[in-house]
């Protein structure tokens, strides 16, 4: 049942994060017919961005009670009634993660399809197979970002946590392009030099440093909210 | 079988070295209705925090049916067992009473579907509306009825009366009554309604400053406790001292009426010893009671 719960507090997230990526690629589509590679580019960084604020919004609220609508101020009283249900922190937090997990994964590859379908120069010369490899590796190096926002769930109210995974990715994205990683050692290089679309290939390397990251930052989550007093 | 179903040993539990809990004692009876009183800021909440495993201790021992609290299989089985009602009153907005009652329902196995039916008739719960539109005193008789419903051994109860109306405290008072008498389930509970506790406990337990000052069966506490007033032919000129077991004395002119906890006919005898003096003794309440405690605490 804790399926249900986290179901009641993400389904309207899960619309917004289906509904705004979707928007700002017809919006332009329809009203300036924007279609060049050049757009398509514009499009893959914003939708890679899109990707982010996702993972931080739908990031796990972990023990928390969380609204579905907006921000909750402080812990909501609702969260000792979980805390007495006959069930461990890890169990509620991994659900909660699953079932968040699962919804972003929607969200960006709905967002992908989208972007397939709506803008014949992104599809150029590739294949389905790419555009399905594009979504695994958007999913797989986005996670990274869910999961620090997993992380920050624990010790941080509503408010703070999506705006915290959010400057933690724009910080990681700023830390990469100044070190001058390399597209497939990037996890936001599927966005560009490293798209599966170009590429026609999974950047491994930037997935298995998302993967490590996730984690990390899983068990970091687990620990904390094991031994956090609430 | 054990006769206390709750046993808490030397609990102590501070928080950013503000001290909550100090070397706490407390036995529940099994079977008992066991009333947990304390001002506010006493560590009546933490303790319950600690019962549920949603605080840990700094030190001393906490067990329920016999489980230590702190162990996290354990607290979860113990749980499994226990109806909980929070000071806060809060459940999920989101959702419907019907949906909570689903929600709740799988995590105990023991549900009792007629419990719930009867409860959802007696406090008239609407089932299609959503939590966040219900008053307090209905999220109060919400948790009652979660609590109430799952066959749980032992109620926790931080102030169940919060919010609900003089007819409800009544209802919800009569249904704990029954529920200790015919399904043997111990309540602990925690209030400031002393009246409240009066009617139901069997057991209470005063606690202030983080220790327990008070914990007995509430007849024998009531059966100690005496107020004797006397009064004399002409004022005392020379304070009197009484005979130990006057917990409170207050002398206003020629009378004076005294607090006893204990010796009560040793100090009935003292006073009538004193030419010109004519005593009287009544029965206390455990309002007087507590106030007596807590204020000289």
């Amino acid at each position: 049942m804790l399926w249900m719960k986290g179901w009641l507090e993400t389904r309207w997230r899960l619309l917004y994060g289906l509904a705004i990526p979707l928007i700002t690629l017809l919006l332009p589509r329809v009203t300036a017919g924007a279609d060049s590679v050049k757009d398509a580019s514009t499009f893959m960084v914003v939708l890679a961005f899109f990707g982010v604020f996702n993972a931080a919004y739908l990031g796990g609220a972990g023990i928390r009670t969380q609204s579905p609508f907006a921000a909750m101020k402080g812990l909501h009283g609702s969260t000792y009634y979980t805390l007495s249900l006959p069930v461990s922190r890890m169990r509620v937090i991994s659900v909660r993660v699953a079932l968040g997990l699962l919804e972003f994964a929607a969200v960006v590859a709905a967002a992908y399809i989208g972007f397939w379908l709506l803008l014949p120069a992104a599809r150029g010369n590739s294949t389905l197979f790419d555009l399905f490899e594009l979504i695994v590796t958007a999913v797989a190096c986005s996670a990274c970002f869910y999961f620090a926002s997993v992380l920050l769930a624990t010790f941080l109210d509503d408010p703070w946590q999506p705006f915290g995974g959010v400057f933690l990715a724009i910080v990681v994205w700023l830390g990469a392009s100044r070190l001058s990683i390399g597209p497939r050692f990037n996890v936001f290089g599927f966005a560009g030099a490293a798209s599966p679309l170009i590429t026609h290939t999974i950047p491994w390397p930037a997935i298995a440093i998302s993967f490590i990251c996730c984690a990390v930052l899983f068990v970091v989550a687990l620990r904390i909210a094991d031994r956090r007093e609430y | 079988m054990n006769d206390f179903l709750v046993e808490i040993a030397g609990l102590t539990k501070s928080f950013r070295g503000q001290t909550a809990l100090s070397g706490l004692d407390v036995k529940v009876p099994a079977g008992s209705i066991f009333g947990f009183l304390g001002r506010n800021g006493a560590g009546k909440t933490t303790t319950i925090k600690l019962l549920l495993g949603i605080l840990k201790p700094d030190a001393g021992r906490a067990t329920i049916f016999g489980l230590p609290v702190s162990d996290l299989r354990a607290s979860i089985e113990i749980r499994r067992r226990i109806g909980f009602v929070s000071e806060e009153k809060e459940l999920y907005p989101y959702m419907t009473v019907d949906q909570i009652i689903r929600f709740t329902r799988p995590f105990f196995p023991a549900w009792r579907d007629d419990l719930e039916q009867r409860y959802l008739k007696l406090f008239e719960l609407p089932l299609k509306r959503k939590i966040a539109d219900l008053s307090k005193g209905m999220r109060s008789k919400l948790m009652l009825l979660l609590a109430m419903s799952h066959g749980a051994e032992l109620l926790i109860l931080d102030e169940p009366s919060d919010g609900l109306d003089p007819a409800a405290v009544e209802d919800v008072l009569r249904e704990l009554v029954a529920l200790s008498a015919s399904e043997g389930v111990t309540i602990f509970f925690s209030s400031h309604q002393l009246s409240e506790v009066e009617q139901v406990a069997d057991y209470v337990s005063i606690i202030d400053h983080g220790k327990a000052i008070v914990g007995e069966s509430l007849d024998d506490l009531k059966a100690r406790y005496r107020r004797l007033h006397i009064v004399f032919e002409n004022e005392p000129r020379t304070p009197i001292r009484w005979a130990p077991g006057a917990e409170h004395v207050r002398q206003e002119g020629r009378s004076v009426s005294i607090l006893a906890s204990r010796n009560v006919e040793e100090l009935v005898e003292q006073a009538r010893s004193i030419p010109g003096a004519s005593v009287e003794q009544f029965p206390v309440n455990l309002r007087e009671i507590f106030l007596e405690h807590v204020r000289g605490n």
